[in-house]
């Protein structure tokens, strides 16, 4: 099964279409480019969790990937165990290199993404969350291995800075200590 | 008694000084020596930044770092020479300090690379960078620049000692002399660094050439000193073919083009180092300025007309919509880099519309590269190319109104020259545009609410007199601010807002959300206004990733 159709299918799982007055979903008025009205619909739902979903989701497509990444956290805060939130939490997370938050959030993706089992979801399905949640903490590592080389780069630096100026001092009060200096000698000779 | 007068005048008495013998050299060798010295200082100095830029880039932090550390070296140098300088012989002396300064001069751009990756990591973005770029500059400065400056340091006080016991003569006179050559060879090692060695002889050619120089100084002073005069050629032997195994290494190693692009060419301009990278399909290639992060100067793909993906060159194309062009379309691009303005414009103006286009870029290598590489054409007369001129003098040559009015205009990726952004600099700007013409700025920042960017909405609504609207760009760290003169900038809310065709299809939808967009009336109080006499735009700009970092990385 080909993962653009596992995707789709998870998403349906989760997900279930909403009609605006005029009878278009936020989706379709997305797939229009018509975000401003698919904001409005989406954000006129009853629903917090979906409302979040939509939002975010139509942020996202407009290219506004903070705003997406808030309202997913607004969302989560209401529903913290949402498996399509934190999902997609956790992708614009990393896409935003914010490393302490992307692992907080894989973290719970993986938690959620393993406590399906219980669930009555087909294998596919179940197997593709967990899936993702295996890639998305993947790259979380990555980034925060990369938020600790930076760290330790930026203390070693700093510890060089310090040990270099320290060696200069040093050389600076060996220069100024009195040394035999050539016209006492000469005067000697007088 | 002591007669103080008559011991005063045998200590200054350096023909009575016993130590008269200690100089060998004669005075043209030592400041010889002493303008080879200085000369050494200065391009040690002005070529140090071109071999961090690869890794902290070659911002005024950096540039600062780098000044800093060769001050503070040379400080150390004069006070230890002027120890050193009071026993044994300071011509000798001497001759060995340039020697070792010669032998790590050599070094320096193998040196750089394995120090300068101990301090910035691979993998970083540019604002992600931004805070290692200072500390690591700095730390790498002192590692690889303070030696050599340290030792050249040395050499002032030893050579008035040497030229003083030698020739005899009051301190004064050869102190004075010292100075004198010293800061002719600094003066020599300035104009020769930016102007000839760097852009002929390239970044390590520079290193080699100096330290050529300073080894060859120093091998004349222990010569005529006595210490080499039974094997001078060996000496002599011995560092070329230290040079010669060094060059045996190939290129010194600097960062790579990245995963997935090739690096095309690669040349050191007298403002900055350039590099030409294309992806690995051929499709796309950039022209990447100092640092290798994410950032880069100009984009070029085969096709004209938009690049898509959240380019912010994209959206130079909505004026000539909105003031529903008809025929031409004259436009003036400052930052004209290699070309991408105007590659997108020729693709994705209205049927029928003409492009006339002047491009001002102050970096001539720029150029080069852009009509090598980016498919940039300067010999039709619809294509001028001002190479080599500064944006803002370049506008008191520009007879004819124009259109539109691009002011793209960057030094180093992420520092707007604050000549350039300026109230007047605006008005000016706006002086050249047409009525009912666009003035169009690139303002990177992390928003709308951005320090950087904030300021420059509030002092382009100021210049213009009329709302600006300043927009996101999606899928970017970038906002694009347009100003109209005579009028008021087109908005969302505007019935002349929409535009049709492809182009208001693809670029108008993102800019509608209500977070992506604010229309910014003059004295709105939005940010500061910036003017040529008060421009805190460096403080702004660290406002702005310091802010940046703190939305952006938000913690959970």
């Amino acid at each position: 099964m080909s993962p653009l159709l596992v995707t789709s299918l998870a998403l349906m799982a989760f997900t279930r279409p909403h009609a605006s007055e005029g009878g278009q979903t936020p989706d379709q008025l997305r797939r229009q480019a018509r975000y401003t009205e698919a904001l409005e619909v989406a954000r006129s739902m009853g629903d917090p969790v979906e409302r979040a979903r939509e939002v975010l989701e139509t942020r996202y497509h407009a290219g506004d990937l903070a705003g997406a990444l808030g309202v997913g956290l607004d969302g989560l805060a209401t529903a913290p165990q949402d498996l399509w939130l934190l999902w997609r939490s956790s992708r614009l997370a990393i896409d935003m290199a914010a490393a302490p938050l992307a692992l907080d959030l894989t973290r719970r993706l993986a938690l959620a993404a393993s406590n399906l089992e219980g669930d009555d979801l087909a294998e596919d399905t179940r197997s593709f969350w967990l899936g993702e949640s295996d890639a998305l903490s993947q790259e979380a590592w990555e980034l925060t291995d990369l938020r600790r080389r930076q760290a330790v780069a930026r203390r070693r630096a700093r510890w060089s800075v310090l040990g270099g100026i320290g060696l200069l001092l040093g050389a600076v009060v060996w220069g100024l200590q009195r040394s035999e200096p050539a016209q006492t000698a000469g005067r000697a000779r007088v | 008694m002591v007669d103080h007068g008559r011991e005063s005048t045998i200590g200054l008495d350096s023909a009575a000084c016993p130590g008269s013998s200690r100089v060998s050299a004669s005075a043209t060798t030592i400041l010889f020596a002493v303008l080879c010295a200085g000369a050494g200082t200065m391009v040690v100095e002005l070529a140090a930044v071109r071999l961090l830029a690869p890794w902290f880039g070659a911002s005024t932090g950096v540039w600062t770092n780098v000044i800093g550390v060769i001050l503070l070296a040379l400080a150390v140098g004069y006070v230890c020479g002027a120890r050193l300088s009071v026993s044994g012989s300071p011509d000798r002396r001497l001759g060995a300090m340039l020697l070792g300064a010669a032998g790590w001069a050599l070094l320096l751009p193998w040196l750089a690379s394995w120090v300068a990756r101990w301090f910035m990591p691979t993998g970083l973005a540019l604002d992600e960078a931004a805070g290692l770029m200072l500390w690591g500059s700095l730390a790498t400065s002192l590692l690889l620049f303070a030696p050599v400056a340290g030792l050249l340091g040395c050499g002032c006080p030893l050579a008035v000692e040497a030229l003083q016991v030698g020739s005899g003569g009051h301190a004064g006179t050869a102190g004075g002399r010292v100075l004198g050559v010293s800061t002719l060879g600094s003066l020599l090692g300035t104009f020769g660094t930016t102007h000839w060695l760097l852009p002929d002889w390239g970044l390590r050619g520079t290193f080699e050439l100096a330290a050529a120089c300073l080894a060859l100084a120093g091998l004349l002073l222990l010569v005529r000193s006595g210490v080499l005069s039974r094997a001078p050629q060996v000496a002599a032997l011995c560092f070329v073919a230290l040079g010669l195994g060094l060059r045996s290494l190939g290129q010194a190693p600097t960062p790579g083009a990245g995963e997935g692009w090739s690096l095309l060419e690669q040349r050191q301009s007298a403002y900055q180092r350039l590099a030409v990278i294309e992806s690995e399909d051929g499709q796309r290639r950039h022209l990447v300025a100092n640092e290798v992060l994410d950032s880069f100067q100009s984009v070029w793909q085969p096709a004209t007309g938009l690049l898509g993906g959240g380019q912010y060159y994209d959206y130079f194309a909505l004026p000539a919509w909105w003031a529903r062009a008809k025929q031409d379309w004259r436009v003036l691009v400052l930052g004209f880099g290699a070309g991408t303005a105007v590659r997108v414009l020729e693709g994705a103006l209205p049927d029928g519309v003409t492009l006339s286009c002047i491009g001002v870029e102050i970096d001539p290598v720029v150029v080069e590269l852009g009509e090598r590489y980016f498919e940039m054409q300067r010999a039709a007369p619809d294509r001028i190319v001002l190479s080599g001129v500064d944006a803002r003098a370049s506008l008191q040559r520009i007879a004819e109104p124009q259109d539109l009015v691009i002011v793209d205009c960057y030094a180093n990726n992420m520092e707007i020259p604050a000549h350039l952004c300026s109230v007047e600099f605006f008005e000016q700007a706006l002086q050249v545009t047409a009525l009912g013409g666009f003035l169009a700025v690139n303002a990177a920042g992390f928003g709308l609410d951005d320090p950087v960017v904030a300021a420059l909405t509030a002092t382009l609504a100021q210049a213009a007199g009329q709302p600006v609207l300043a927009v996101r760009i999606p899928f970017s760290r970038n906002c694009m601010l347009f100003a109209r003169k005579g009028q008021a900038a087109p908005h969302p809310d505007d019935p002349n807002w929409a535009v049709p065709g492809q182009v208001g299809e693809a670029l108008l939808p993102f800019l509608e959300l209500p977070s992506a967009w604010r229309l910014v009336t003059p004295g709105s109080g939005v940010g500061p206004v910036l003017t040529d006499e008060s421009n805190p735009m460096q403080r702004l700009q660290r406002d702005s990733v310091r802010a940046g970092r703190a939305r952006w990385l938000v913690e959970p």
